[in-house]
């Protein structure tokens, strides 16, 4: 009896274990709800480097989930430049003109970054827009990861193929590469730092470089985060575009 | 002219109210433009200020003084030197209500190129650049929920009955940013209803169209639209005006649009380092004049851009708007734009 229920415990752990494997859009989906956060207010910095020269660009920034997003530039070349999304629609702030930034803008860098406004307007969840598929694991900065390769023919979806490294232990991610529609890299990012805020893991420190300009990437720190906290619904509005 | 004093009082006066902390930065144009004409070389040089204090503003209280003032130098047989004062003016919010007091730019944009409100400000093109010269007045704005605000914008004149009134609800449907305008100008005793669009519908479209009613009971109409699409990292972009009234017409040479029907269009490439290469071509379809341009763009230093063009006619008789006899065998223009 005692070997049978030896033999039925193995089993049935076998099974859990079967059970327990994830598929790439599970794992896709459990990276999304880690890095999700309701609420977020940061200060941080964009350091553009291009070829030999860099530049710095502060800024405070106020977001609800991926729905709604308020970026104001601090660094004294750019005061007065604010950005506002709306789920997916986007208007930028500038010496008191306000500009709905649709179509070819869209395109167009942030603040001559690496980052353009579609990196950072995605508002639809990635396992919604792409078809996913676990290639593999792989080491990246001793950390194992799960290899995810995304693939869209969506419209809204900004790049055709991206592939995503999510760590094995922390299902954060490490790295993507961005891919055009004819397999050509476009660029890659890379997660150089993961704090501890609220006990809960979040990258803070992100490099995006630019795999068409030879010397041209983009470091993204958020120095002061802030997450769950309440934010007036006043923030999110042209009224204070136009502040 | 104790109106204007008043203001400039003020502006000097803002930023002691501001105990603080108080930021001041600005920005500094240089425009130098050089044609080539009747077999001669002309140049004007334009310069132009803006200085703004502010006190960093919380939820509840905003103060703001700005300042910009141009300076153009035109040496030759058309030798000018005119000195203006585009803006010079401080803002506040009382009870969520927006002020501006003294001279100020109104903002609208939905059209790129061709802006038919800016009848409201008087644009004056030189060869390739715009400057617009503020209004005298006071503006007042309300936001009533976070997308819609009612604007109000008043321009007096020593007979109140003269002035002239603009009242500009904007707001937020689907995609599409609208305004609906009313212009009132007493000096000619003629309304301008109006309105203007911008969305995105996988390409972006944009409008303005303003109709001018008079007590004459003539009637016209100005109205432009265009679309911009982009597709890897090109951009194109059309646009059309028709322009039915009179008065937006600029009293200086090139862009005077003396025509009714106009074409521009505009492509450009961005290329790496966040550098702008494109061409453009405005087309007068009534004498079929054109202008086309090619031009680049790049931020040379931190917080300075430097922007390259040069303008030539490609078609048009002596005499016709983009020809040139009106505008010289070409222009070469050079533009800077540096923040402190």
């Amino acid at each position: 009896m005692k070997k049978f229920l030896l033999i039925f415990f193995f089993l049935l752990c076998h099974v859990f274990a079967r059970g327990a494997e994830l598929t790439g859009k599970q794992i896709l989906e459990k990276t999304e709800d880690n890095v999700y956060a309701e609420t977020m207010v940061y200060s941080g910095e964009f350091t553009i480097n291009k070829g030999d020269r860099t530049f710095v660009k502060t800024f405070k920034g106020w977001s609800v989930g991926d729905r709604k997003a308020f970026v104001e530039f601090t660094n004294r070349e750019d005061i007065g430049v604010r950005y506002l999304k709306i789920e997916d629609e986007l208007w930028i702030a500038e010496e008191s003109d306000v500009i709905k930034i649709s179509g070819h803008l869209l395109k167009r860098s942030i603040m001559g970054s690496d980052f353009s406004f579609e990196d950072m307007m995605e508002s639809n969840k990635l396992s919604e827009l792409y078809e996913v598929n676990l290639a593999g694991e792989e080491e990246i900065g001793g950390e194992i990861c799960y290899m995810l390769e995304l693939e869209s023919d969506k419209e809204d979806a900004p790049y055709a193929k991206q592939k995503i490294w999510v760590g094995k232990n922390d299902f954060l991610p490490y790295k993507y590469e961005y891919y055009a529609l004819s397999g050509r890299l476009m660029k890659s990012a890379e997660v150089l730092e993961v704090r501890k805020i609220d006990n809960k893991n979040y990258p803070v420190k992100v490099k995006m470089i630019d795999e068409l300009r030879k010397g041209s990437s983009t470091v993204f720190e958020l120095k002061d985060l802030k997450l769950n906290v309440k934010i007036p619904e006043k923030i999110f509005s042209r009224q204070n575009l136009l502040e | 002219m104790r109106f204007f004093s008043l203001i400039i009082i003020g502006f000097l006066i803002a930023p002691f109210f501001a105990y603080s902390e108080l930021n001041t930065y600005g920005t500094y144009y240089n425009n130098l433009a050089v044609a080539r004409r009747d077999g001669q070389w002309q140049y004007f040089d334009l310069n132009l200020f803006y200085l703004k204090m502010r006190k960093p503003s919380n939820n509840d209280f905003k103060l703001e003084s700005n300042l910009s003032f141009s300076l153009l130098t035109q040496p030759g047989v058309d030798s000018r030197e005119e000195f203006d004062i585009q803006r010079l003016n401080f803002e506040t919010n009382i009870a969520d209500v927006h002020l501006t007091l003294g001279r100020f730019l109104p903002q609208y944009h939905y059209t790129n190129f061709f802006q038919p409100l800016n009848v409201f400000l008087g644009p004056e093109f030189f060869r390739g650049a715009i400057i617009y010269k503020g209004i005298d007045g006071l503006l007042l704005r309300k936001f009533f929920t976070p997308m819609t605000s009612l604007e109000y914008v008043c321009s007096p004149e020593a007979e109140f009955s003269s002035s002239s009134h603009l009242l500009n609800l904007t707001s937020h449907l689907g995609s599409f940013d609208y305004s609906i305008i009313g212009l009132y100008e007493g000096e000619n005793e003629t309304f301008m209803p109006g309105f203007g669009f911008k969305g995105d519908l996988g390409i972006a479209l944009f409008n303005e169209t303003l109709f001018e009613i008079e007590e004459s009971d003539s009637f016209n109409i100005t109205s432009s639209t265009g679309f911009d699409y982009s597709f890897s990292n090109f951009m194109i972009m059309f646009e059309y005006l028709y322009n039915g009234g009179e008065r937006y017409q600029s009293p200086r040479e090139g862009l005077s649009l003396t025509g009714t029907h106009y074409l521009f269009l505009n492509s450009f490439h961005f290329v790496p380092m966040g550098r702008t290469i494109g061409c453009s071509a405005v087309i007068n379809l009534d004498d079929e004049s054109s202008l086309l341009s090619a031009y680049y763009e790049n931020e040379v230093l931190h917080g300075v851009h430097f922007l390259t063009g040069i303008y030539f006619p490609v078609s048009g008789e002596e005499t016709d708007e983009f020809s040139s006899g009106t505008i010289g065998s070409f222009i070469l223009n050079c533009y800077l734009k540096a923040k402190f």
